[in-house]
């Protein structure tokens, strides 16, 4: 639960899974999403998979990523939507993955 | 990046103790002998025949999703049977003789209200098929989370009925909040494939 949480702390994975909410989506099509380098993005989605929030299938050439929230790990994610959790968090790189 | 391999020792272990449980209920009751039977070979006989018509597939994504969702559907049916097995064998035994009037009956309501709310919590935890030909990723998430949810607060008030409520109404209040749940989630479901 404390990979949730970690995952969860940071504003860039919820958006991540704010899209994922919406339909699955490659790895390409969420990066162009976000003003953040590649290396960046790729541990943003280590952590997520090692929380088990989303799951990386590679389809082809590209890695589509689908969203794997169960309903309270959904309300942690509102919550931590509304109350605005690690908006001044570490980038991953600094973080221990 | 693959895909986990879909669970093969929880399914196991859960469909051994429904045989396992159904063997003595039969044994100890014998007025439920084709009751217990058909208990004792329902899963075991249902689950092999699914692996046997999966057998010669490749062991592709699809197959991992397909294969994951039946294990993990035979897990909670064999919950769904380990739990009044063992409340018969209970009361065979006679270990609910000091439990007051009706008390096994809101135990049993209780116990699935948790079941079920346990699998709505998880229900919307398994990712999409991308390769579903029936309905498109997007709708198909959208409904899963949307009947997890529903899943979750029907057991929830499931599970506060069979504690709370007079005995004489708990029965028909959850059932309709039982089927007004599935009703939902169906015609959700109805509705998004409509679209």
């Amino acid at each position: 639960m404390s990979q949730v949480f970690k995952a969860l702390s940071d504003p860039t994975r919820r958006r991540v899974l704010e899209l994922l909410r919406e339909k699955p989506m490659s790895a390409g099509e969420i990066a162009a999403e976000f003003d953040v380098s590649k290396p960046t993005m790729s541990a943003h989605f280590a952590v997520l998979r090692e929380a088990d929030l989303v799951d990386a299938t590679k389809v082809g050439k590209s890695v589509i990523y689908r969203i794997k929230l169960s309903v309270l790990e959904d309300a942690l994610l509102g919550f931590a939507q509304v109350f605005g959790l690690g908006q001044n968090d570490k980038t991953p790189d600094q973080e221990d993955v | 990046m693959t895909a986990k391999k879909p669970m093969l020792m929880m399914p196991l272990m859960l469909v051994t103790a429904t045989v396992a449980l159904s063997a003595i209920a039969a044994i100890r009751e014998p007025d439920g002998l084709f009751a217990f039977l058909a208990a004792m070979i329902l899963l075991p006989l249902a689950w092999t025949v699914i692996e046997l018509r999966n057998r010669g597939r490749d062991h592709d994504e699809r197959w991992r999703d397909d294969m994951g969702s039946i294990r993990w559907s035979i897990s909670a049916a064999a919950v769904m049977m380990i739990i009044p097995l063992g409340m018969t064998l209970a009361i065979s035994y006679e270990l609910t003789e000091n439990l007051g009037d009706n008390l096994e009956q809101r135990v049993m309501g209780v116990i699935f209200g948790i079941i079920f709310l346990f699998y709505g919590n998880a229900s919307s935890k398994r990712p999409v098929s991308l390769t579903s030909t029936k309905t498109e990723p997007a709708r198909m998430q959208a409904h899963t989370r949307f009947a997890g949810r529903v899943f979750v607060i029907t057991a929830l008030a499931y599970t506060l009925i069979w504690t709370f409520a007079p005995i004489d109404y708990a029965l028909p209040a959850a059932m309709i909040i039982l089927f007004s749940g599935v009703a939902l989630a169906v015609l959700n479901m109805l509705r998004l494939r409509g679209k």
